[in-house]
């Protein structure tokens, strides 16, 4: 089975330049130093796992990642794995561990996203200003 | 708090922090606000429905101050309106030193050639709001709107919520309202919801109010003709609301085009048919017709507002209205009596067969021989003088024979 990371690169084994080419038009993006791939923003993930069925005929699945934590969310042993088409969801979701911590600690981890967010941006305009003047 | 409050309208979030899902695309929507600057890109919300679109520009306007001003661009279509709507609103936004953020929903609902230069005009107009924030958000990705949407703002994508961040959010709920379902109601709730939490919501709230379990035997999947016969013998008004609401149909709006599956399924068409199809007085009729007149007029200026909330209140509407004079009848699904609705049908596919055999012969579409060359054609060969609303079924056939004499007499008859 083969694994594609919404959230870091990964690696495919060589699978023609015919394949490659209609990859890269789908939306993923190859790094030639790592020789790795990745998944732009706003790429077509039903092309995708069609493309990539084809080629190497086996299962390809999607794994989400962990909005909390960073890690893999875990999508091969999920309760909802059956029930989750994840070619049409976000690609952040929580891993088991995180979920069993509550709420609180999504909304606490979420609060500092957003802060952070915010002081980023008044850093921003406030850099903007002083080089303006 | 009151505790009949709908739990959807109770835990509306009030913060970016408080939605759930798609975090990256609320993150990146949020840095764009807070650093908006004179010039900046409007911003694209694209997304399926349920995902929190309206909901996010609602957050945003409130966490950073500004004054929303919302408008569907699916009704405000042509440039005309666009312009007389938008423009005021833009030139004088900051006039009194409000601080107002424009939210234009469904603008993927806009059509470049048949709105008339509506979207010619919106992208005219987002180009000289550059001191407003704009929103924008649409259903689709595809479409010649989005395309040239997408050149001159912002995109950000909105998905589906996983499932998982539902049952999260599901037990913060529940916990919230000192609740418990049972983990197999959890999992039904969060699997039947299809990543809508409005729905998901919904759904719990029914569950814990009135003790019905799961989401699949909600108890509103009563078949139409079960639930139109349950409301004729219903011994009080609020039972036969009970089973009108409890029904698979729903009030449909005919302007979007009926199917005859949807017409089956439509309340009021189903109360009319058992209606017209019943033995009674004709004063008794035309007291049950003007009802269900009444609540058409109603139905179709709720679905022209595009206030759908507002259907709930047609079942007790219908209900009160029609309750006194409408007992004892029964269900009847077709609108016609039997013999009317036969001979419509046979009349139909004769005329469509013959229609279907000169169009090729003589040039024109079959739309056009029925209207205007059968009138004729029934005097050439029937040798009678007749329009076309008197064809007869003998005439129909006197054409087939004439036309096909291998034919047998009596075609569709």
């Amino acid at each position: 089975m083969i694994r594609l990371f919404l959230h870091r690169d990964f690696t495919l084994p060589m699978l023609g330049k015919d394949v490659f080419a209609r990859l890269m038009r789908a939306g993923v993006e190859y790094d030639k130093a790592s020789r790795s791939f990745r998944i732009k923003d706003g790429a077509d993930m039903a092309s995708i796992l069609a493309i990539l069925r084809e080629a190497v005929r086996e299962e390809v699945s999607i794994e989400l990642q962990c909005i909390v934590c960073g890690d893999d969310a875990g999508c091969a042993g999920c309760e909802f794995s059956s029930n989750c088409d994840r070619v049409y969801m976000a690609s952040k979701c929580i891993c088991k561990q995180c979920l069993e911590k509550g709420y609180e600690n999504y909304t606490w981890y979420l609060s500092s996203l957003f802060d952070a967010a915010r002081s980023d941006q008044g850093r921003v305009r406030g850099g903007a200003r002083k080089r303006s003047v | 708090m009151n505790a009949q409050t709908m739990w959807v309208e109770r835990y509306r979030p009030r913060s970016m922090v408080e939605m759930v899902g798609n975090e990256d695309a609320r993150l990146e929507a949020y840095r764009w606000l807070a650093g908006f600057r004179h010039g900046d890109r409007p911003l694209l919300l694209i997304g399926p429905p349920g995902t929190g679109k309206t909901t996010m520009a609602k957050v945003l306007a409130s966490e950073f101050g500004y004054e929303l001003i919302e408008l569907n661009a699916s009704d405000e279509r042509t440039k005309e309106r666009l312009e007389s709507l938008l423009r005021p609103l833009i030139e004088n936004a900051n006039i009194h030193g409000r601080r107002v953020l424009l939210f234009l929903d469904e603008v993927d609902g806009l059509h470049g050639t048949y709105d008339r230069g509506g979207l010619s005009a919106l992208l005219s107009i987002l180009n000289d709001a550059s001191s407003v924030p704009v929103i924008m958000a649409a259903n689709s990705d595809a479409g010649e709107v989005i395309k040239e949407l997408k050149k001159v703002s912002k995109v950000v994508r909105m998905k589906g919520i996983p499932p998982r961040l539902l049952l999260l959010y599901l037990g913060h709920v529940l916990a919230c309202e000192g609740k418990s379902v049972s983990i197999g109601d959890m999992l039904r709730l969060v699997i039947g919801c299809n990543g809508d939490v409005r729905s998901m919501l919904n759904s719990a709230q029914s569950l814990v109010g009135m003790g019905v379990h799961g989401v699949e035997p909600m108890g509103y999947s009563t078949p139409i003709g079960s639930a139109i016969n349950g409301f004729f013998s219903s011994a009080s008004v609020e039972e036969a609301i009970d089973a009108l609401s409890r029904s698979e149909g729903s009030y449909s709006d005919p302007s979007f085009g009926y199917d005859g599956e949807r017409r089956r399924l439509d309340k009021l068409n189903a109360l009319f048919s058992s209606i017209v199809n019943a033995r009674m007085d004709v004063d008794r009729m035309a007291r049950l017709l003007g009802a269900l007149s009444c609540a058409d007029l109603l139905i179709a200026r709720v679905n022209r507002l595009r206030a759908w909330r507002m259907l709930r209140y047609i079942d007790g509407i219908i209900a009160r209205s029609i309750f006194d004079d409408s007992r004892g009848l029964s269900y009847n699904q077709y609108d016609l009596p039997y013999n009317i609705s036969n001979r419509i049908h046979g009349e139909g596919r004769m005329l469509r067969m013959i229609a279907g055999m000169l169009a090729p012969r003589l040039h024109e579409s079959r739309r056009n021989i029925i209207a205007y060359y059968m009138p004729y054609i029934v005097h050439l060969l029937g040798g009678k003088s007749k329009g076309t609303g008197d064809i007869s079924l003998d005439d129909l056939n006197a054409i087939a024979k004439g036309l096909n004499p291998d034919k047998r007499d009596g075609m569709g008859a």
